[in-house]
């Protein structure tokens, strides 16, 4: 035996404490993951300690510790990006597999002692271990999220955690991609023990002299874990409830097929499906798109420090307009920590929005996500109020008021002379240019636009919207408050319709076309969207958007794009005959409790009023129009530097009215399909109808794209046959089953919420 | 003996009002039954530092009346303080003198800036009373209101029968709480002794509770208290006004009451008492000269305070105590007082407040005076009514005596006037306030 610490590299160093040793992982400035250099560092510790349990038979047993930031958050995920060789995924696997098996051989009692995240690899880690405890520190985090990005694990993590707490329990927590903190990690089993932070070290050393006691399954779960029967039972509930989205995402079905192999032939076998199952996901397109929104949305995180490094965080508002917005967002500020005075001059508003903030906080105190006295604070942080003051001390003020310029220019210059110095006046407008807004006020660089969708509570996206005159430090603050209110934010330029309605418009206008053109085909075109992997069909999006809202939102950018949108004559008959959807219970839809069918009414209002055409559009004819009218308007976007990014754009439309991620954004799905193809369809397209014009830079890139597109330059793909969209299933242009619109069987009535995936905190709602 | 308090002339150390709020007073059991005392004083501080753009962070302390906090707030102003939004840095203290607990926490801040020790104060007082548990959550409220609306002999039985002795239990706390553990009486009781002491026939308390109900639902009608009052939204609806005063309330529908604590020949019912009542107050007091500084008009200045003690059995005669004592310090007399607020906890304990300073015997005797007093004319007497209408949130009952008087006094223009309530236990707390012209 040597005295002194071992370094092998990377931040793994191994010391002794008497006769037990310590190996601890330290990230550096950052979080620990596993990369290359790691993963050797690992091996060779791993060497070392062999040796030690082969020379020193006196060794009481080791303890691997993480620094104080966390044990070990995962793999590194650009490792993951890397990889498009499938021989290279599956060795990589292996590889895992091999060191955590030493780990697990090791003679002597082994123990993780985790405090913070211990996720993916980590956790896949520390179940190789003989046991585990966890620090009661809320950053600790223990889960297997990999599906999330659309992989599985494959380091002996589906086979471990299997055997450890039974197939029933490990299964959600995998095909969801739970995290559990350590309270709930302790009672599902996977770690033994929950201690004090400051006192973890210490509790861990102690652990090694006492006798672990291999927890036992109960006698329900052993059955359902090692009876084929009881397999049989748990697997096909769970494939019911993977089917739709297995569609889209292959993951979650082949990790429960994994964990099925594994339980029948034996861990080995288990092992070796594994690395087959990450081979192929890992090197996939989907796998791909995930990683990309992965980074996307890390990206949009940090954005704020792009702009201002010392921005101060915002810690109250103010939100004047109690409407359906105005109330969301001021809950939604509420309870996420951030005092809010919302103000309106209507006490029913207050009441409505005080029932709001209450069923809210009472939904989250029954799913646990909220105690007590957290649900208290958030009620207490939520001051209804009357009264146009109470702007001392407050960081942000936001108004949601009537969407009329008088009104909000008559607004701001009452409240500008009240605001504190340094704090920020933001407008949640969806339609008024803000240097317009912006044109009477005294401080303009304070002033900025914080576009929420609805519902806010529930949709991931905020639109910072930037003008001319707006602080840098402004728009970080704002950057800042979306982060603490658990939103992705994306910074666009001050134009109709931003970013997110601005896309949205033209696909909803192809929908309504073709709604009119034939208007007993509402659910057919609903279908076709839903097909597609859109979290709802864009009829029923208008229904919960209102019919109304829809309409002047599209009048608006109708004004601003006179060539190629016109204010959709649909929506204004449905309003013209009451039907303003959700809110009245009947639109296209009629929604009667959970149940919702397409309407009589509807078809009836728009049947008289419109020609039918004598053309019937195919299922992709119905599709490419859509799709593409949005993807096109997505690149006008980025043409007229709307936002500063492709993968901004895509981040946004994925967040912002749930383009399906397995597709990886607008953009994205063009490349994947390729842009001389959508450029050509869209050529074939605009013959008929402007708003297929193809934008310049839509043939730029498509130019660029064709240079490029020698050897290398894509990810590989597996499985290269002639269907290579980017999603594997889905091609712009196939030309499959060319049903009329009319004549197909079989509804989707929308309210199939499965077609859902685990990372999926998609748009359901928009404007 | 009976101490005074009489404030320093130098303005960094003479509190003044800058401004008040209430919470609706609203019955027992009503619109307020499911907010706690934390809850209906954290919206009113909440709002009151907002409507006067004050920073919380300014705030030197809070200082809270309350009589009966539930076992989960016992601080309770410490509670309010962290739940509204006030630093944890900032101390908070609740002070108890019974009913009134709200014009403690006027003079402990007064004290406090007098002694140098802060410049801005946010004090008040807050009860509920639905939270006392005979009121609220248990199964004896279930019991009487069944009991009470059961008609028949038949009805009435099927009701009894369901009585179980555990029901009892929450009974107790609450008659503990409103009788005098010294004199063994509960607070009616002390009622009925005055009524006899001073001679105050059931009609007389009668009327005067008639009177107590027209004024207030005059002033309610008028919209006088709308200024004071913060509304509390509800989530079917927005509470903004004071649910106790009666537009039609009858001298007849008043006589047509039992007794309540003496049933045979007694004269105190429930219709010349106080109801049980839920609400909560707060005031933003700071030095004069923090006042002019910030720019914020004055809306009162404190000229003295006075506390008297008595014998628990009489503690309704405790203004008549106070009174003469707090005038003296403040250089009035009683026709300097244009606006009297007296809190009406029983019509017979007011009349006789009246009566025994209108009395050179009680007076000289009692008092040790050269002559009477002087009793308020009827126009100055609770000109908006008082507690026997709006009800008498024990601990926010004196903050709000306040309130109401500076606003009465600003709106005629300025003046002194004084407000005083009786003490459970045997006291009588006045205060004497002035109003710039």
């Amino acid at each position: 035996m040597t005295a002194g610490t071992q370094d092998f590299g990377g931040g793994v160093t191994l010391e002794r404490h008497g006769s037990k040793l310590v190996l601890s992982l330290s990230g550096g400035d950052g979080l620990f993951v596993f990369d290359l250099a790691r993963i050797e560092a690992l091996e060779r510790a791993v060497t070392e300690l062999e040796r030690i349990g082969r020379d020193d038979k006196g060794c009481k047993g080791l303890v691997v510790l993480g620094d104080d930031k966390g044990f070990i958050a995962g793999a590194d995920v650009r490792m993951i990006e890397s990889i498009t060789d499938p021989g290279v995924a599956a060795e990589m696997a292996r590889r895992g597999q091999r060191l955590f098996a030493r780990f697990e051989a090791l003679p002597y009692p082994t123990l993780a002692a985790i405090h913070g995240a211990c996720l993916g690899g980590g956790c896949e880690f520390s179940l190789a271990l003989d046991r585990r405890i966890a620090s009661s520190d809320e950053s600790t985090k223990i889960g297997l999220p990999e599906v999330q990005l659309g992989i599985l694990p494959a380091w002996g993590g589906t086979q471990r955690l299997t055997r450890l707490i039974g197939l029933p329990k490990a299964l959600p927590l995998m095909l969801q991609g739970k995290r559990l903190d350590a309270v709930r990690a302790a009672k599902a089993g996977i770690v033994d023990r929950v201690v004090p932070r400051a006192f973890l070290r210490e509790r861990a050393l102690e652990d090694l002299d006492r006798r672990h006691e291999l927890r036992k399954l109960k006698t329900v779960d052993r059955m359902l874990t090692w009876t084929a029967a009881g397999r049989g039972i748990v697997g096909k509930k769970a494939r019911a409830q993977l089917e739709t989205a297995a569609r889209q995402f292959p993951a979650p079905m082949r990790l429960l097929e994994t964990v099925l192999h594994g339980l029948k032939h034996g861990e080995a076998e288990g092992y070796a499906a594994e690395a087959r199952a990450l081979a192929e996901l890992a090197t996939g397109p989907v796998c791909k798109n995930l990683v990309r929104l992965f980074f996307a949305s890390e990206n949009a995180r940090k954005l704020a420090n792009r702009f201002d490094k010392k921005a101060a965080p915002i810690e109250s508002t103010v939100v004047i307009g109690g409407g359906v917005m105005g109330a969301g967002i001021a809950t939604l500020c509420a309870t996420r920590g951030v005092r809010t005075r919302l103000i309106d001059l209507a006490p029913e508003a207050l009441s409505r929005a005080v029932a709001r903030i209450r069923k809210h906080v009472h939904k989250a105190q029954k799913r646990r996500r909220m105690k007590p006295h957290e649900a208290q604070a958030a009620l207490d942080r939520f001051e209804p109020s009357t009264e146009l003051c109470g702007f001392r001390g407050r960081d942000l003020v936001l108004e949601a008021v009537a969407e009329k310029l008088e009104i909000k220019q008559g607004l701001y210059a009452k409240i500008e002379p009240k605001l504190c110095d340094g704090a920020i006046l933001a407008t949640n407008t969806s339609s008024i240019p803000l240097k317009e807004l912006a044109k009477g006020l005294a401080a303009p660089e304070r002033f900025l636009g914080v576009h929420f969708f609805n519902p806010p509570e529930q949709m991931p996206l905020v639109e910072i919207i930037r003008h001319d005159a707006v602080s840098d430090t402004t728009i970080a603050r704002a950057l800042k408050l979306a982060n603490k209110l658990g939103k992705t934010p994306v910074v666009v330029q001050d134009a109709p319709g931003f970013l997110v309605n601005r896309c949205l418009a033209p696909y909803l206008a192809q929908a309504l076309e073709l709604c009119a053109r034939r208007p007993s085909s509402i659910e057919r075109i609903d279908k076709v969207a839903t097909d597609f992997g859109m979290p709802m069909g864009p009829l029923r999006l208008l229904d919960e958007i209102g019919i109304d809202v829809a309409e002047s939102v599209c009048t608006v950018l109708a004004n601003a794009f006179p060539e190629r949108m016109q204010a959709p004559r649909a929506l204004a008959l449905l309003r013209e005959n009451g039907l303003f959807g959700c809110k009245t219970g009947e639109g296209f839809y009629r929604h009667e409790g959970k149940k919702s069918t397409s309407s009589d009414r509807a078809r009836k209002v728009l049947g008289t009023a419109i020609d039918t055409s004598p053309e019937h559009p195919s299922l992709d004819d119905v599709r490419d129009r859509m799709i593409l009218a949005l993807v096109l308007e997505a690149f006008r976007c980025l043409q007229d530097g709307i936002v500063a990014s492709e993968e901004e754009l895509d981040l946004a439309m994925v967040f912002g009215i749930g383009f399906p991620p397995a597709h990886g954004g607008p953009i994205r799905w063009a490349r994947a399909t390729g842009l001389d193809r959508i450029a050509a369809r869209a050529k074939e397209l605009a013959k008929n109808d402007a708003a297929f014009e193809v934008p310049p830079i839509l043939e730029k890139l498509a130019g660029e794209a064709a240079k490029q597109s020698v050897p290398g330059s894509e990810p590989a793909r597996s499985d290269g046959s002639g269907s290579s969209g980017g999603s594997g299933s889905d091609g712009a242009n196939s030309v499959s089953k060319d049903t009329d619109i009319d004549t197909g069987t079989g509804t989707n009535n929308g309210n199939d919420r499965s077609n859902k995936h685990p990372t999926d905190e998609r748009a359901a709602r928009t404007p | 003996m009976s101490k005074t308090l009489c404030l320093p002339e130098d303005l960094e150390r003479r509190a003044v009002v800058v401004a008040g709020l209430r919470t609706p007073w609203i019955k027992a059991g009503r619109a307020f039954r499911s907010m706690s005392a934390t809850d209906l004083a954290t919206h009113v501080v909440r709002e009151l530092l907002a409507r006067h753009e004050v920073d919380p962070k300014d705030v030197d302390e809070l200082v809270l009346g309350c009589v009966g906090p539930t076992s989960r707030e016992s601080n309770i102003a410490r509670v309010v303080a962290l739940r509204a939004g006030l630093p944890a840095s900032m101390p908070a203290v609740t002070v108890q003198r019974n009913c009134a607990s709200g014009f403690e926490a006027v003079d402990d801040a007064a004290r406090r800036i007098a002694a140098g020790e802060g410049t801005i104060y946010v004090v008040g007082g807050t009860e509920s009373m639905s939270s006392y548990p005979l009121i609220y959550g248990t199964k004896m409220t279930a019991f009487f209101e069944a009991l009470s609306r059961a008609k028949s002999k038949r009805a009435k039985a099927k009701v009894l029968a369901s009585f179980r002795p555990s029901m009892l239990a929450p009974r107790i706390a609450l008659v503990e709480g409103l009788t005098d553990p010294v004199c063994g009486q509960i607070m009616g009781k002390t009622a009925e002794t005055l009524a006899a002491d001073w001679h105050i026939e059931r009609n007389e308390q009668d009327a005067f509770a008639l009177r107590s109900h027209k004024l207030a639902a005059a002033a309610r009608a008028r919209g006088d208290f709308a200024g004071e009052i913060c509304p509390i939204y509800l989530e079917k609806n927005a509470v903004a006004e004071d649910d106790g005063p009666r537009d039609d309330q009858s001298a007849d529908a008043l006589g047509k009451l039992r007794p309540f604590f003496d049933r045979r020949e007694g004269t105190v019912t429930v219709g010349n008492a106080c109801p049980v009542t839920d609400g909560a107050a707060a005031l933003l007091v700071m030095s004069e000269a923090e006042a002019q500084r910030r720019g914020l008009e004055v809306l009162g200045r404190m000229r003295a305070s006075h506390v008297a003690g008595l014998s628990p059995e009489r503690m309704g005669l405790g203004p008549a105590h106070a009174i003469p004592f707090a005038a003296d310090a403040a250089g009035v007399t009683r026709d300097d007082l244009k606006v009297w607020e007296i809190n009406e906890a029983f019509a017979s304990q007011v009349l006789a407040c009246s009566r025994a300073l209108d009395s050179e015997q009680f007076c000289r005797d009692v008092l040790g005076r050269d002559g009477a007093f002087g009793a308020p004319e009827d126009s100055v007497l609770n000109p908006r009514g008082g507690a026997i209408a709006l009800g008498h949130p024990v601990g926010a009952t004196g903050a709000r005596l306040v309130i109401g008087l500076l606003r009465q006094l600003h709106a005629a223009g300025g003046g002194v006037g004084v407000a005083s309530a009786c003490v459970g236990g045997g006291q009588g707390h006045a205060q004497i306030w002035e109003v710039a012209a």
